[in-house]
């Protein structure tokens, strides 16, 4: 990724990245994110945050009706931002990613709604599910003022950059901070498919930028 | 005439001159957490294979060299298909291509 791209990609994702990335942390689901929020009782050890954290940002652990939310709201914003690929995406390889986007996470999230229905649970936004969906909307705002290569690499760029964050996500917070059984089984069923995500839009940055 | 007891003999020989061709066989693939299982499968031509989809989202099973294919296989369902006379050789999901498996030729 050249520097110019890298720099959009991270503009483009820094909201909703951040927000899985750092923000579980202490996720009491306050809308403010005040600095001085408690952690979960009887939280496990702390886990490092990754690589690009802010300073002062110590990840801890969310409630499994946290975790249900964010997972919704994950799916819900990469599948938003396949369906604005589907209609400015100009690469036919773009276009095919974002068409799987959709129905992949699609289907996660339908199995999503279905485990959390059957289990009583009752999804609970939090600072982060909701810095997910507002940075979601930020990207893909952006996004929308892009066209043509300019706009296929700008999605493929922030589509990596999301999906290492989520993977990341997930190995640090998600399954660790999952009580239900179930629930942490999901978590671990989703993860191969952001990891296949991540490297189908790896194979197409590669791609776009030998086409450059 | 032939001794009752021995009857069954003959049957068995009978059915053994038909050695030479190998009853099909059924084989169950799996597709669970985006790998095939077994992800590599012994085969001969005529044996029939069930691709059976545990993910939440639908996968392809495709031969490499196009030479079949199973189409979609939505989310807890399967496809069917069988083993051509050059069946063998690798296989990967159309939709997902970081998820590959093949096809053996079974001794």
């Amino acid at each position: 990724m050249n520097r110019s791209t890298r720099t959009l990609a991270l503009a483009l994702t820094a909201p909703a990245l951040l927000a899985l990335a750092a923000g579980c942390a202490k996720d009491d689901g306050n809308a403010n994110g005040s600095a001085d929020s408690t952690a979960v009782a009887a939280a496990p050890a702390p886990i490092p945050p990754p690589p690009g954290t802010p300073p002062g940002v110590q990840p801890s652990t969310v409630t499994d009706p946290q975790i249900a939310a964010i997972v919704v709201t994950a799916n819900a914003t990469d599948s938003a931002g396949g369906v604005l690929a589907l209609e400015k995406g100009t690469h036919a390889r773009v276009k095919e990613f974002a068409q799987r986007m959709v129905t992949d996470h699609g289907g996660v999230n339908q199995q999503a709604v279905a485990l959390v229905t059957r289990l009583g649970v009752t999804p609970e936004e939090s600072n982060t599910s909701r810095q997910l969906a507002q940075g979601g909307q930020q990207t893909r705002q952006q996004l929308a003022g892009l066209s043509g290569n300019g706009f296929d690499r700008g999605y493929i760029d922030a589509e990596v950059e999301y999906h290492e964050t989520v993977l990341h996500a997930i190995d640090t917070t998600l399954i660790p901070s999952a009580q239900n059984a179930e629930l942490k089984a999901l978590l671990q069923q989703v993860r191969p498919a952001i990891q296949a995500h991540l490297e189908m839009a790896k194979a197409i940055q590669k791609e776009l930028q030998g086409a450059q | 005439m032939i001794p009752r007891l021995a009857r069954p003999a003959l049957l068995a020989a009978a059915l053994a001159g038909c050695a030479g061709a190998e009853r099909p066989a059924r084989h169950e693939i799996a597709i669970q957490a985006f790998v095939y299982q077994p992800a590599s499968a012994p085969v001969r031509p005529g044996d029939t294979l069930v691709f059976v989809n545990r993910d939440a989202v639908p996968h392809t099973a495709t031969a490499a060299d196009g030479a079949w294919d199973t189409g979609d296989i939505p989310a807890n369902a399967s496809r069917t298909v069988v083993v051509g006379e050059n069946g063998v050789g690798g296989y990967k999901c159309a939709y997902h291509p970081t998820m590959t498996a093949t096809l053996t030729q079974a001794r």
